[in-house]
């Protein structure tokens, strides 16, 4: 796909409905553009060896950028829904439950949605910010002019990290996550470590783990698409960059919360 | 070799070429003059299809450009050396990797051989000894001799400038101007040079053009253009070079 070329230009109007109509069009179009871009760099995974340097800065940002933020959500999320069930349960006597409670949602829901809201906020805005940097210092048009693929190039590497490195801190999540609700079940609701365990554990079954696993895939590939196409689409300056940043946080928040549901509904 | 034929171009609702015809031929340097934001940048993109026309038509040696695509656009920019106004070095590269890039992506070159060919062309741009550099910690000139070092090295037959000279001191200006030179002499190389440095244009132009506000107005040798009457152009000249 040609990058650099424009699309073709809608002009403003004063008119309510003709803006709302190039709205919608504008919409369109650069979802079209964005789902063709990251099909195209699915497209150029087999080649991923000869970008395997890339591949593993990538995958190094990703990590360190995210970490101590994952940490830390992670935690006390898992504190909160072991608190909020907890005092619930601890009525009808049944607070050695909470264990169950907290894995099964860190698991199906909270660990992939999560880890990847935070990946939106720390690693896509970033990946927006750098690839817009170069679209408008004219670096793309480089890389387009000595025939070197920017989708090949740029972005194919950032989405293939994404992909290996989401399911990673989803599942660190998960983990983190029913560690804190543990620690939050042993000093506030005097459950034993041994029963919390048996509990989180005794009714996890390899389902949900596993779809858990896709949705982060999903996810990564959602975050990473729409961060590398809002950059590569950027026109506009330094002001352009800091729109493509903030267009990349929110398309992809909105993208995780609804896609989320759907593969949650279609799986259970 | 390189014609545009009647082409227009709008950008975001603003026409910036207007019904440009002009022609380049094979060897020697042809240098389009014109003021900021007149839209030479803006042919020189077209040239390379980083913009394609709305109106008219690119041709070289006869062929559309428009009719290329794939391997043909591939093989048709390969013969291109661009060199841009910013430099467009990508950022987190060193200088050495930046100006390595094509030979590294689009050829089989061993290490070596790109090792040598790099150094060979660093020194020729004057940035021997810069190669671990960052292009951030480089002035400006010295960005985009980094950045004609990178559209040098693959010895293109076409060498496209935008504004080579702008943000370089005199003496480096006049270093660039000899490499250009060589470069069309010994290879017999084919420069299109955009600038609004008129002793460079002076110095090296077997051709001249004049672009203002998206239209040609003036296409000759250098003689005849310091000899032009029109007023943009004299004007234009005289803001450069005071009438002594
Ligand atoms: N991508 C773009 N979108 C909208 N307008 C543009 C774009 N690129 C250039 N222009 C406009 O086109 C005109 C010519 O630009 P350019 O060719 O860069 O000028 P210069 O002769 O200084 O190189 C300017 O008025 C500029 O504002
Ligand atoms: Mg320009």
């Amino acid at each position: 796909m040609r990058m650099t070329i424009e699309a073709e230009y809608l002009p403003e109007s004063d008119n309510l409905i003709a803006e709302l109509g190039r709205f919608v069009l504008t919409n369109i179009r650069n979802s079209g553009r964005g789902l063709m871009m990251v099909f195209e760099a699915f497209c150029f995974f087999p080649l991923f060896h000869r970008r395997w340097q890339e591949l593993v800065r990538q995958m190094f940002m990703v990590s360190i950028k995210s970490f101590g933020v994952v940490s830390l959500v992670a935690l006390f999320t898992g504190m909160i829904l072991s608190l909020q069930a907890g005092i619930e349960l601890r009525d009808y006597g049944q607070e050695m439950r909470v264990g169950t409670l907290v894995s099964e949602s860190m698991f199906r829901e909270m660990g992939p949605f999560m880890a990847a809201l935070i990946l939106a906020a720390c690693v896509g805005s970033a990946m927006a910010a750098e690839l817009g940097t170069m679209a408008v210092s004219e670096e793309l048009s480089a890389l387009e002019i000595m025939s070197v693929n920017p989708v090949y190039y740029l972005v194919m590497p950032r989405i293939l990290a994404m992909m290996i490195m989401c399911p990673a801190l989803t599942i660190y999540t998960n983990v983190i996550g029913i560690i804190g609700g543990g620690a939050v079940a042993h000093s506030q609701l005097g459950v034993e470590w041994s029963v919390y365990y048996d509990y989180a554990t005794m009714y996890l079954d390899m389902k949900e783990i596993m779809v858990g696993l896709l949705k982060s895939v999903v996810f990564a590939v959602i975050v990473s698409g729409v961060g590398c196409y809002q950059g590569v689409a950027t026109k506009g300056g330094a002001v352009g960059v800091g729109i493509a940043t903030r267009r990349a946080v929110v398309i992809s928040f909105l993208l995780i919360i609804s896609v989320g549901y759907f593969i949650t509904r279609s799986f259970y | 070799m390189i014609r545009f034929e009647s082409v227009s171009k709008s950008l975001s609702g603003h026409e910036v070429l207007k019904d440009v015809s002009l022609e380049i031929g094979r060897g020697g340097v042809h240098t389009i003059l014109g003021p900021t934001g007149s839209g030479k940048t803006v042919m020189l993109r077209h040239i390379v299809r980083l913009l394609d026309a709305d109106e008219g038509r690119v041709t070289f040696d006869g062929a559309d450009i428009c009719g290329f695509s794939g391997r043909e656009l591939e093989r048709y920019r390969s013969r291109f050396g661009y060199l841009f106004q910013s430099g467009a070095l990508i950022a987190w590269m060193n200088v050495a990797d930046n100006v390595a890039l094509p030979l590294r992506e689009k050829t089989r070159m061993g290490a070596a051989e790109i090792a040598g060919k790099v150094a060979e062309t660093l020194e020729l741009v004057g940035l021997s000894g810069c190669e671990g550099k960052m292009p951030d910690e480089l002035s400006g000139g010295m960005r985009k001799r980094a950045g004609l070092a990178r559209a040098l090295i693959t010895k293109p037959e076409v060498l496209l400038l935008d504004e080579p000279t702008s943000g370089l001191d005199p003496v480096m200006s006049r270093k660039i101007d000899d490499v250009v030179k060589s470069l069309c002499g010994a290879l017999g190389g084919t420069v299109v040079m955009v600038t609004h440095d008129l002793i460079s244009a002076f110095s090296l132009s077997d051709r001249i053009s004049m672009i203002c506000e998206g239209s040609i107005i003036f296409g000759g040798d250098v003689a005849s253009f310091r000899a032009s009457a029109d007023e943009r152009i004299v004007e234009f000249i005289e803001s450069q070079v005071p009438k002594s």
